[in-house]
């Protein structure tokens, strides 16, 4: 049985050592093609080649290994991820070899080899995850990476933009999933897949999850709103879109929806979610492909529909259905990883991408054509090969004709492209008189995995309960025995099988393209809106969040006056609402009729205060300050407290000698502000010191604790030998923090020193 | 009239920050004895005399942890931690600034005088519980800053940050004043345990002048962790004073701070039911302002800038989890993730320095292409510590940011952990786009000799680095020793409570 070969002799911590070597191996991967050139990549495919030995060998396992305090990689091996992991590092091995036919020497390739390989051992972290946070964090991974393969040839601004789109919309759609994971987490009380049981279908937050969760897959797995990225990337390099966009990273989605089959298949949203948003993904994607005729494009959207039929397969509980997703993602992985290189090397010997531009070409490249018809088959379903097992299956599941339908739409499709890019070229009259065979390295692949998709077919009956099963475990939560056979006799279904692949090659054979204007239906406009629109509008937030500084930065311009305005309404605001809500207040302060003198100071010191702010020089503004500091302390010693109001006056004075010096140096006053500014500013001002006018009533209405005041002024004389109390607590009782005051000052006048002397220097 | 006894006088306690003054000093009295030589003599005893700070906070973890001089200086891990990081990014700003400043023609002895003093006062408000001191230490480390700010004279830019800076910081330093007097008018004490002292009281009145001093006190510590609506200044202060000022006042600034803030808020349990929404909501407001602000920027500095801002965000979040549940979170997040916060700022800010050329410094992004041709060793590093800043595994601010979400949602804080870990992610955006800055070819390609790095600059970035892979491999370890042991060794949140 070709599942694991042997169940022990290997080591512990194999699933770490699978990534550790990938990831170091991603840093290590620009020098080996730097030293190499292209053959490089041929090298690199030991690593992948390897990984596929040990997912045939290694026993499966939950293993959580401690990393740091409270962290632990808790990784697992299970059979939908060992399908996976087979798939991904067998694909990889291929096309790595693939790649080092396919590119010519040119600059940044290395860079190229290690994202490709940094992007292998983030897929392979990602179907090796046990723990939710940990995929989420291979799951961007996946993102940023293929950012930069799809980017490669950045000098191409459409190539930058198709990154751009596939990583915005795949990373969004990441924290959606992320999100989902946390809300998942006050259902299930686990963030490990292993562990989490299953929702029970009353739960609360079952359906959100889900619908958050569902929200990230789509966006992953191209379904129908968010399939548009998909079709730009294929700006990417062949071996790119071979590898990520048909095999591995747009099946990450339908990947996470399988694995959390179990645990989320007991909500009631799951199957009418589910089956609603596949069977609209494979319609759509049929309808779109009939107008195009690039041939990376119309694998694109054949990838999209097959995804949609996986996602449809996941949403029914029925057990063929579940055999039918098996059966088709490992099938769609091989052919159409093999009909994209296929393509790429059409597009190599020919110079085109239009599928019908290429006729005749089996003579000239033989292997070419053997690999690609044999993939072909598989795609259209052939007795004898896993794609007919797939349909099969599909067919056989029972009741609603909408299962029909979405299978037929797939097949369909997959079928008429199949038949364009694996087999018509090879046929037919020859129009290109140049082309010849690519290099081995450029057919081994589509060979071997053509070969590989009907060896293993036949061969079904050998191996399928050894590792279809396993998975059918993982899908199920609980083992599962299924019978496995690569033919089902000649009855109703197979009737149907044989006519949707004739149909297909058909089409294939006789349909062209609709029109040379392909609708998008989806997202693509909006985003494009929205991509545009995003730096006005972040711009317009944040400027209004920010109000210092122009945002987007050129110069530090921005108004120091916004600054202070923000600072001020926000702890008025604070303040204001503090006072309302913490219940009635007395304002309990004795009043006392001031006598004449007292009066008279007091409104010399309101009236200063105001007319301070309509004065129209700097100088006659610091004057009339000074006015009011004086009043005020002159307040004081009418109320008896002349050691306070000394202290007042020289501080006052000193205020103002200081201030005359610096503001000597300034510029006159100009009017900057416009009306309505000085109006916002003034309100700011006036509520900010009503506020605290307020705040401090409130909080003199009772007397504070006695031995603070009264106690200092009862220890003045005898401890201090002062009279003066301000003068006692200021030299005696604090003086350490005078003395620390006294330290600021130190360094306060020797940052002024240095910054004085700066200027002098400059002017020398 | 009766003499007391002297006490026994802990001169442990008060060593790291009188070695950090005392060469301050002596750095003066160097330049005062040589004017007008290079600063390399000053270089050199700076850091001889931070290296023998940091060597006298070492054997204090292991002195019987408590406070002296009458309650002004604390010994505890929170405070020996974060002094000693202080000292290390002092450190490393020194190693790379000699060779930025004569780059930028302002190699200037007073740099190194002021950030000293600067650190001395960052140090004295993560290691006292005595507000008094508090504000002494935030107003000797916000004067030298704001100096520093302004020293690049030749550039408008540095004076207008310089001015913007002292204004602002000035009113966010008069709340605090503000706040202090209001704790202690009904209570009489200046320690930070006033608060509960207000409660204790049971008047209406007290506990009001509590809760508002309380709160003018936030408003200040909110304003020098530049955490939103106080981060005003953030981009334009970043961006206009000169790279490595920049560097240290992001750390230092941003550390003492939030060791500060850690206290305060600790000490505000007996009012955390009026103080924790407001604050749960800023640190959702500077993680989402932060990062999406830093999404349009075109300057690496303001990017940096508000990164720093969303960065106090997520320290808030640590703080946040650690006073809702302290029996369950511990500090030793927060203090990891502070560690990994000040070494990948100073290792980036280093880099951006090398933008610095004959006087003149462009730090928009297109200003950093070609970098990658003529610091190659730099600008690899960067991307070490720009992924580290992004959170990618299993760089220091990947597992920070790891331990932060775990506290979170053990806290029950789960729209604290959902915005930390989505904010993250729309930072990878701005983040990338720096690497992608360094990596472009310079246009014209304008073979400049003069802008290659030093070796001190080499220096540092490669401690950085070290330290980021040292901090990571030995993640766990790091947070052992960061989490307050068994024996009587309490977190703050704790001891305060222990206390009332």
């Amino acid at each position: 049985m070709l599942g694991p070969l042997w169940r022990s002799g290997l080591p512990d911590g194999g699933m770490l050592a699978v990534l550790g070597v990938g990831f170091l191996l991603s840093v290590l991967a620009p020098f080996v093609v730097r030293a190499a050139g292209p053959k490089g990549f041929a090298w690199l495919a030991a690593y992948p080649a390897g990984v596929f030995a040990w997912g045939l060998a290694a026993p499966s396992e939950v293993t959580a290994f401690p990393w740091a305090a409270g962290v632990e990689v808790a990784l697992r091996l299970d059979g939908l991820s060992r399908l996976f992991v087979l798939l991904v590092s067998g694909l990889g091995a291929l096309i790595l070899v693939y790649a080092s036919g396919y590119f010519k020497p040119r600059p940044n390739l290395g860079r190229f080899a290690g994202a490709f390989i940094g992007f292998m051992a983030s897929m392979l972290g990602l179907v090796l995850a046990d723990d939710a946070i940990l995929l989420f964090v291979f799951w961007e991974l996946t993102s940023v990476t293929s950012y930069l393969l799809i980017g490669f040839d950045h000098e191409s601004p459409s190539a930058r933009a198709s990154a751009q789109q596939a990583f915005l919309v795949t990373a969004a759609g990441g924290l959606a999933m992320l999100a989902g994971f946390v809300v998942l987490h006050s259902e299930t009380g686990t963030f490990r897949f292993s562990e989490m049981g299953f929702v029970v279908p009353e739960a609360l937050m079952g359906a959100p999850a889900l619908l958050l969760i569902v929200a990230g897959c789509a966006t992953k797995s191209a379904q129908f709103p968010f399939h548009f990225w998909l079709p730009n990337a294929m700006a990417a390099p062949t071996p790119v879109s071979a590898f990520l966009h048909s095999a591995t990273m747009v099946k990450a989605g339908v990947y996470l929806l399988a694995r959390l089959k179990p645990t989320m298949e007991s909500v009631t949203l799951w199957s009418p979610l589910l089956m609603g948003l596949g069977a609209a993904t494979a319609l759509v994607a049929l309808a779109l492909l009939a107008y195009h005729h690039d041939a990376k494009k119309l694998l694109a959207y054949t990838t999209m529909g097959a995804l949609g039929a996986l996602v449809f397969l996941l949403g029914q509980p029925d057990r063929y259905a579940l055999q039918a997703f098996v059966a088709l993602v490992t099938a769609h992985a091989l052919y159409k990883g093999a009909l994209f290189l296929t393509a790429g090397s059409l597009d190599k010997a020919t110079g085109t991408r239009d599928v019908f531009a290429w006729s005749g070409l089996g003579r000239a490249m033989p292997w070419t054509a053997f690999g690609g018809a044999l993939a072909a088959g598989s795609a259209l379903g052939l007795v004898g090969t896993l794609g007919f097992i797939g349909k099969e299956y599909a067919l056989k599941v029972g009741g609603a004709p909408a299962g029909w339908i979405v299978t037929a739409a797939f097949a369909l499709g997959a079928g008429l492209v199949a038949s364009r890019v694996g087999i018509l070229p090879f046929v037919g009259g020859r129009r290109e008189a140049k082309a010849i065979e690519v290099p081995w390295a450029m057919w081994l692949g589509p060979v071997v995995l053509g070969v590989a998709g009907i060896g293993l077919a036949l061969s079904v009956g050998l191996w399928g309960a050894g590792l279809f099963d396993e998975v059918g475990a993982s899908l199920r939560g609980r083992p599962v025995d299924w019978t496995w056979k690569p033919f089902f006799g000649f009855d109703r279904v197979f009737a149907a099988s044989l006519l949707l692949a004739g149909l297909g090659f058909w089409l294939g054979w006789r349909i062209r393209p609709l029109g040379s204007t392909p609708p998008t239906m989806g997202l693509d406009r909006s985003w494009h809106r929205a991509v545009a629109a995003l730096p006005g509008w972040a711009a317009k937030a944040t400027s209004w969040l920010a109000p210092v500084g122009s945002v987007t930065g050129a110069a530090a311009g921005g108004r120091l006056r916004d600054g202070l305005a923000g600072l001020f309404s926000v702890v008025t605001v604070v303040v204001a609402t503090g006072l309302a809500s913490s219940g009635p207040i007395r304002f309990a302060v004795p009043f006392v009729w001031p006598g004449v003198f007292e009066a008279m100071l007091v409104v010399l010191a309101g009236a200063t205060a105001v007319a301070v702010v309509f004065a129209p020089r700097r100088v006659s503004a610091i004057c009339m300050l000074g006015i009011v500091g004086t009043g005020v302390a002159l307040i004081f010693l009418t109320h008896g407290a002349p050691d306070l109001a000394l202290t007042q006056l020289l501080a006052e004075l000193l205020v103002i000698v200081i201030a005359v010096l610096v503001f000597y140096r300034l510029p006159k006053f100009r009017s900057l502000s416009s009306g309505w500014v000085r109006v916002r500013d003034a309100t700011i001002a006036l509520g900010f010191g009503t506020v605290m006018a307020l705040l401090l009533l409130a909080v003199q209405s009772s007397p504070p604790q006695a031995d603070v005041a009264a106690g200092l002024a009862a220890r003045s004389v005898p401890e201090a030998y002062g009279r003066n109390v301000v003068n006692t607590i200021l030299v005696d009782f604090r003086a350490l923090d005078t003395l620390g005051e006294a330290t600021v000052l130190v360094v306060a006048a020797i940052g002024v020193l240095a910054l004085m002397r700066l200027r002098m220097e400059d002017a020398a | 009239m009766s003499y007391q006894p002297i006490p026994t006088i802990d001169w442990w306690a008060i060593a790291p920050v009188s070695i950090v003054m005392v060469t301050g000093i002596v750095a003066l009295l160097i330049e005062m004895f040589r004017p007008n030589r290079n600063n390399n003599t000053i270089v050199a005893v700076s850091l001889v005399g931070l290296f023998l700070a940091g060597l006298s906070v070492v054997p204090q973890f292991s002195m019987p942890f408590g406070s002296s001089f009458g309650g002004m200086v604390v010994r505890d891990y929170l405070g020996l931690v974060l002094q000693l990081l202080l000292i290390t990014v002092c450190f490393v700003a020194f190693l790379f600034s000699e060779p930025y400043l004569r780059e930028k023609r302002i190699a200037f002895a007073e740099f190194y005088q002021l950030a000293l003093w600067a650190s001395a006062g960052g140090m004295i408000m993560v290691t006292t519980e005595n507000l008094l001191m508090f504000f002494l230490g935030l107003e000797v480390l916000g004067i030298a800053l704001y100096c520093l700010t302004g020293m690049c004279r030749q550039e408008l830019r540095s004076e207008e940050s310089a001015m913007k800076y002292f204004l602002l910081g000035a009113f966010g330093t008069a709340f605090v004043l503000m706040g202090i007097a209001y704790l202690y008018g009904p209570t009489g004490s200046l320690r930070i345990d006033a608060v509960s002292i207000a409660v204790a009281s049971d008047q209406p009145h007290f506990v009001l002048m509590a809760l508002f001093g309380f709160g003018l006190l936030l408003v200040g510590l909110c304003f020098k962790s530049a955490l939103v609506p106080f981060h005003q200044w953030t981009p334009d202060v970043y961006q206009g004073a000169p790279t490595n000022v920049t560097a240290f006042m992001a750390s230092t600034s941003k550390i003492a701070a939030i060791g500060a803030l850690i206290r305060v808020l600790a000490a505000g349990a007996p009012l955390v039911s009026y103080w924790f929404p407001i604050m749960f909501w800023v640190a959702i407001l500077s993680m989402v302002v932060g990062n999406f602000a830093a999404l349009v920027q075109k300057d690496v500095k303001r990017t940096l800038g508000y990164s720093s801002v969303a960065n106090g965000g997520y320290m808030l979040v640590a703080v946040l989890a650690h006073v809702q549940a302290p029996e369950k979170v511990s500090l030793a997040s927060t203090l990891f993730f502070i560690t990994g916060y000040g070494v990948m700022t100073m290792g980036a800010f280093a880099v951006v320095s090398l933008a610095a050329r004959d006087g003149k410094e462009g730090t928009r992004f297109q200003d950093l292409h070609g970098l990658w041709h003529r610091a190659p060793f730099a600008a690899g590093c960067l991307i070490l510590f720009v992924a580290s800043l992004i959170g990618v595994p299993p760089t220091v601010g990947f597992f920070g940011k790891m331990f932060i979400f775990n506290d979170a949602l053990a806290a029950g804080l789960l729209p604290l952990a959902l915005v930390l870990a989505v904010t993250s992610v729309v930072s990878a955006y701005y983040y990338l786009g720096i690497i992608q800055a360094v990596f472009v070819q310079e246009e014209g390609a304008v073979k400049n000799e003069s802008g290659r790095p030093q070796a001190g600059l080499n220096l540092a970035v490669l401690l950085c680095a070290l330290a980021i892979f040292g901090i990571s491999l030995g993640a766990e370890n790091v947070l052992k020793f960061m989490a307050p042991a068994e024996d009587g060794r309490q977190p703050v949140a704790e001891r305060t409570v222990a206390q009332r």
